[in-house]
């Protein structure tokens, strides 16, 4: 029972944390510099493990959808099928779930180490908003990297469709592209991207509430590490049917 | 309640607690203008939560905390950041920005509240670092000093933006005994040449009767006694006698 409690509580606070940060987002002073490097370092960094992960899921993605779609004679659509799921669904959730990890853990533990080594208290003693530095530049950085990240993702991983049906059945790069992109509208890929801003806003502020909320020495950063993977990969699984509705109510014509 | 002109810090029945732990229990002082003021005690006693009180980094249950007459806890963000430019503040273990070298870690504040060229930049922190003994380590990341190092670092950044106030503690925490001494001068200097006002917390009672103008015990919430060293020696409570005669630093 007090477990609930506790656990009531510390929602309530990671509320207020993430309505404080929706209204620092676009009041001034904006901490120009330090998203940028944010951005940098957390979306540029990660370009090495969204293109890997994205050949790949394009690659399994594709096996399974030949399998699928032989049985009826219909390999024609192998590319449409395959691009289809990965922009509307798998590049988005396989994205935010790898940043969720990656990122999501630096953030929790850097500011978890820079709150518990009195950093943050210092940057506040030098008339600097932690908040503003450290977690809306953070949020912000997030918001912007993963509707590209995601992006980068569908483009591999349509790649990695390609490079696989072409090793089977010798078809053309202009070919595949063609079928690929004429099941996909833009409207599929303007809202399944748009939506990872909100993953974006999900993972850095949950990692940001956390960090900045930890105590406890060495061991309360390893613990606010952990949380914020944990924490955010579960909301964000769970936001993500909510937002699918949402999308599908204003969208009638993708259902 | 009209203050004297020279009273530059005036903490006013504070009280502060945690949970159900009491920290600080209607605690009092004044500091005026250009002097030192040196907070001993035992350890958890509290004497790291007053400097933290007095930079707004914690908030009193009660009481007044005032800094040029001004209520710290009243100002609004703005004016506390206002405030906070002329407020120096040496934590105990220094706080440094690990990701920064010693060099970025002095210039930080310099760039965020002065317009300087980068050279004159460079020129303030070459000047800092010198000062706590430090020339020619501005590439050196914090990971890379010892504890001592680290402590003087955390003062030339502390005194970058040149702050009225200087809220320091445990300066000679991890010093060897010459730099530590050392380091009383340079706070010495500050005050009789800058005019900086002082609170330090120290253990450290040969470098407290150095440095203070005036000193106080703090034990269990309470200011057992306050005055200068000589007054201090004389006091009715055995404790402060002890404290008084311990000839070790810390
Ligand atoms: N932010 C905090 N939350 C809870 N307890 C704290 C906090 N800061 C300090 N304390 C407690 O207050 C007491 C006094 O701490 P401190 O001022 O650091 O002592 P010291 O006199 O050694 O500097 C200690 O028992 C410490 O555990
Ligand atoms: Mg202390």
């Amino acid at each position: 029972m007090q477990k609930l409690i506790d656990f009531l509580q510390r929602f309530g606070e990671l509320v207020v944390f993430a309505a404080r940060a929706v209204g620092s987002l676009a009041r001034r002073p904006f901490e120009v510099r330090e998203t940028i490097r944010q951005i940098a370092e957390i979306g540029y960094a990660s370009l090495p493990l969204i293109t890997a992960a994205g050949l790949s899921v394009g690659a399994v993605m594709s096996m399974h959808t030949r399998a699928s779609l032989e049985r009826f004679g219909a390999e024609a659509l192998i590319p449409a099928a395959l691009a289809i799921a990965m922009i509307r669904e798998t590049g988005p959730l396989v994205t935010g779930l790898l940043v969720a990890g990656r990122v999501g853990a630096s953030i929790g533990a850097e500011l978890g180490a820079m709150r518990v080594t009195e950093q943050i208290d210092a940057l506040e003693t030098l008339a600097v908003d932690s908040f503003k530095f450290l977690a809306v530049s953070r949020i912000l950085a997030c918001m912007i990297a993963l509707p590209i990240l995601t992006t980068v993702m569908d483009f591999t991983g349509i790649l990695g469709g390609f490079v696989v049906e072409t090793a089977i059945s010798n078809m053309s790069f202009e070919l595949y592209f063609q079928q690929a992109f004429s099941g996909v509208g833009f409207a599929d890929f303007i809202t399944s991207t748009l939506k990872t801003t909100v993953f974006g806003f999900i993972i850095g502020t949950i990692g940001s509430f956390i960090g900045y909320t930890a105590s406890g020495g060495s061991a309360g950063v390893g613990r606010a590490s952990t949380q914020s993977v944990v924490f955010s990969s579960i909301s964000l699984i769970v936001v993500n049917v909510v937002l699918v509705r949402v999308i599908f109510f204003l969208f009638p014509e993708m259902q | 309640m009209t203050s004297s002109p020279d009273v530059h810090i005036r903490f006013s029945e504070v009280d502060k607690a945690f949970g159900t732990q009491t920290i600080l229990d209607k605690v009092s002082f004044e500091v005026p203008r250009a002097s030192a003021f040196c907070l001993l005690g035992r350890s958890g006693m509290g004497k790291s939560v007053t400097l933290k009180l007095l930079a707004g980094l914690l908030a009193p249950d009660a009481g007044r905390v005032l800094v040029d007459d001004e209520n710290i806890p009243e100002l609004s963000p703005t004016q506390l950041s206002h405030t906070r430019q002329k407020i120096g503040f040496l934590f105990q273990q220094a706080a440094l920005f690990d990701s920064l070298t010693l060099g970025q870690n002095i210039a930080f504040p310099l760039e965020r509240h002065r317009k300087l060229s980068a050279t004159e930049t460079r020129e303030v922190v070459d000047k800092r670092l010198s000062q706590v003994g430090l020339a020619g380590n501005e590439g050196k990341m914090p990971a890379e000093l010892s504890g001592g190092m680290k402590k003087r670092a955390g003062l030339a950044r502390a005194l970058a933006l040149e702050p009225e106030v200087l809220l320091v503690d445990e300066p000679s925490a991890g010093l060897d005994p010459i730099t530590s001494t050392e380091i009383d001068e340079l706070l010495l200097e500050l005050k009789s040449e800058a005019g900086t006002t002082m609170v330090v917390v120290t253990h450290n009672i040969p470098s407290a009767r150095r440095i203070g103008d005036r000193l106080a015990v703090l034990h269990d919430g309470k200011i057992l006694a306050e005055g200068t060293a000589a007054e201090l020696e004389q006091s009715e409570h055995p404790m402060v006698r002890e404290f008084m005669n311990s000839k070790t630093g810390g």
